[in-house]
């Protein structure tokens, strides 16, 4: 009954009601789809770098000196629970067959078997080659197409999307015909493949004691606390810019307010009746904040369906990845708040009403 | 049933202050039927307010059924309205967006919350609305679809819904018509055969009438009372 009485006086003023909604409908669509922003924000980044944090690079420290590791600092390494995938790497004229052009590229020598633990979904034979998909795209390049290096030809067996290990503009053969090309026999970095994340920490400390006892002849990065930092960032933003949101509903609680204390004056003589039949303080307290409660709910639940629809719009269209859980995640902060909002905003209207004094509510007319 | 004691009624106006109430003493006995006359700004509100626990007196003391309600606090007030006394008001003053039987259910709703079934409830209102000689085609209508004597009864009813041993009515008949008001009286005294004390505020003398006693109010004081026998 309390709740048929609040939904009575809402109808009774329904454009007023409705305007009070609609400041909680944006209020709460404008946190939760900001929030749905940060989080499509945050997988895109994830979906991009998730797959190289579990690597640990290994550079040498030119500063020290040291360009290159040699088999003994490879095999040195082998002791940890880790797979250890040396890398050779040089930058050379690559020539395109058939299109007549030549281009400076990035080539990398990786084991045969080693490519499989990095991730990169390609294939390679001893006759082969892959390049990145901004080598492809610049150069007109797919599968099944010629390169010539060294007057050696290769077929293109496989794109990977570059990324921090193997960046943009970039070939990859594998170690035997990087060998046959370049007789090179130094690496110039070591690539850790660690299967379980908690570990890094760990292989990271004991490389550095491996390869670093005497000197510092090598820089070693875990690349999970680069993406660490780049979600910590991300997550700074979208608090901020859920926090422009919430200034919406900040606003829209000075509306509910307003509204509330418009109709505790015009329903003054109503107050003073139930107080006259036996309605205590707490009665009409709690008449108001079912009112209020009534908005916060309906505006917070059409608020959140509006920010789904513009959540999606965002994270389709402007970051192309999909919406996930953390969606729902936003959708019920946003109905948390705005409900909360609601209900906080109608306390001084209701506790005002309560302490009306019956006898002059009576007489007020 | 209702007793004042030395009551004194006082409002501030800057500098002055205003007796509305001056050393009254007064007893009405259970079952008894109370008319109150005087002329404008005698106290008569007034006296009724402090008698249903609306309004508190600057002194002296107050007893409803042998409770003294001066030192209760508001939650104290609430109940005594809520169990002991049931208002009629001049203006009916019915809740609009409610119907006929919802209001004669609110009583209930600030009395037992959940504790009472919806079905128990309107039962009982229904109840009332029949005591107060409402015909139950009525009780869906909203206040503004009722004539102003099917208004007043059921604002009588909504004043029986929690059984109160005491009614209390300011001018319950000063926005009617003498006939229907004369009908409204006649409800009033019906109610207090049954048991009901009632005390009832008005200018009207034919109104008065209908009490076992009126008591004549000046400028907030008991001026004289007047016995009527017969009955
Ligand atoms: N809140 C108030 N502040 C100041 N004076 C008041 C207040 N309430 C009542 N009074 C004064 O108290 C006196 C008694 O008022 P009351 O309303 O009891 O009169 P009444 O007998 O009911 O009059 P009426 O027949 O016109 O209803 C009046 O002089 C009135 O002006
Ligand atoms: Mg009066």
């Amino acid at each position: 009954m309390y709740f048929e009485l609040a939904k009575r006086n809402l109808k009774r003023n329904l454009l007023r009601s409705i305007l009070a909604l609609l400041g909680i409908i944006i209020g709460v669509a404008a946190i939760s789809s900001l929030g749905i922003l940060g989080g499509g924000l945050k997988q895109g980044i994830m979906e991009n770098l998730g797959s190289i944090s579990n690597y640990i690079i290994v550079f040498p420290n030119y500063q020290n000196g040291y360009t290159s590791f040699d088999k003994k600092d490879v095999e040195k390494l082998r002791v940890l629970n880790c797979e250890v995938i040396p890398i050779y790497a040089t930058s050379d004229f690559v020539y395109i067959k058939g299109k007549n052009r030549r281009i400076y590229t990035n080539i990398f020598g990786i084991d045969k078997d080693d490519i499989n633990y990095l991730n990169l979904k390609v294939k390679i034979s001893d006759t082969s080659a892959a390049v990145d998909t901004f080598f492809s795209k610049a150069n007109e390049i797919n599968i099944g197409n010629q390169l010539v290096i060294k007057n050696i030809s290769f077929r293109v067996s496989g794109i990977y999307n570059s990324t921090y290990l193997f960046p943009d503009n970039s070939l990859i053969l594998t170690a035997k015909t990087y060998k046959r090309l370049y007789g090179e026999k130094k690496y110039s970095r070591i690539i850790l493949y660690v299967r379980d994340i908690n570990n890094i920490d760990k292989i990271k400390k004991e490389t550095e004691r491996i390869l670093n006892k005497k000197e510092k002849k090598c820089i070693i990065i875990a690349l999970n606390s680069i993406l660490e930092a780049i979600n910590g960032v991300i997550t700074k933003v979208s608090y901020f810019l859920m926090g422009i949101g919430a200034i919406s509903l900040l606003v829209a609680g000075i509306g509910i307010g307003n509204v509330m204390l418009m109709s505790v004056v015009e329903r003054t003589k109503e107050i003073g009746v139930m107080r006259s039949i036996g309605a205590s303080k707490k009665d009409i307290i709690i008449l108001f904040l079912y009112e209020a409660l009534i908005l916060g709910i309906i505006g917070s639940l059409i608020g959140a369906f509006l920010s789904l629809f513009f959540g999606y719009l965002i994270v389709h269209y402007l970051l192309k990845t999909s919406l996930s859980y953390y969606a729902i995640i936003y959708m019920l902060i946003g109905i948390f708040f705005g409900i909360l909002t609601s209900l906080i905003s109608a306390l001084y209207p209701a506790y005002k009403a309560s302490k009306l004094d019956p006898i002059k509510a009576l007489r007020n007319e | 049933m209702i007793k004042l004691k030395n009551v004194t009624k006082t409002y501030k106006m800057g500098e002055e202050i205003i007796y509305a109430l001056k050393n009254i003493n007064l007893n009405i006995k259970e079952g008894e039927f109370v008319s109150i006359m005087g002329p404008s700004g005698s106290g008569k509100s007034t006296m009724l307010n402090i008698i249903g626990c609306l309004d508190k007196p600057t002194e002296g003391e107050v007893y409803i059924d042998n409770i003294k309600t001066n030192d209760l606090d508001d939650d104290g007030l609430t109940k005594i309205r809520r169990d002991k006394i049931g208002f009629v008001f001049q203006q009916f003053n019915l809740i609009p967006i409610l119907t006929a039987l919802e209001n004669v259910e609110l009583p209930l709703i600030f009395k037992y919350r959940n504790s009472m079934s919806e079905e128990e409830r309107r039962k009982r209102a229904l109840k009332c609305l029949k005591m107060a000689e409402l015909e139950e085609k009525f009780a869906n209508h909203k206040p503004n679809q009722l004539s102003g004597g099917q208004q007043q009864r059921v604002a009588i009813a909504r004043a029986l819904a929690n059984n109160p041993p005491i009614i209390l009515a300011d001018e319950p008949t000063g926005a009617l018509d003498s006939k229907t008001g004369e009908k409204i009286m006649q409800l009033l005294k019906k109610l207090n055969e049954e048991g009901k004390t009632v005390v009832v505020v008005t200018h009207d003398i034919n109104v008065a009438r209908f009490g076992d006693r009126i008591v004549y109010l000046k400028d907030g004081e008991i001026e004289r009372e007047e016995k009527l026998g017969g009955d």
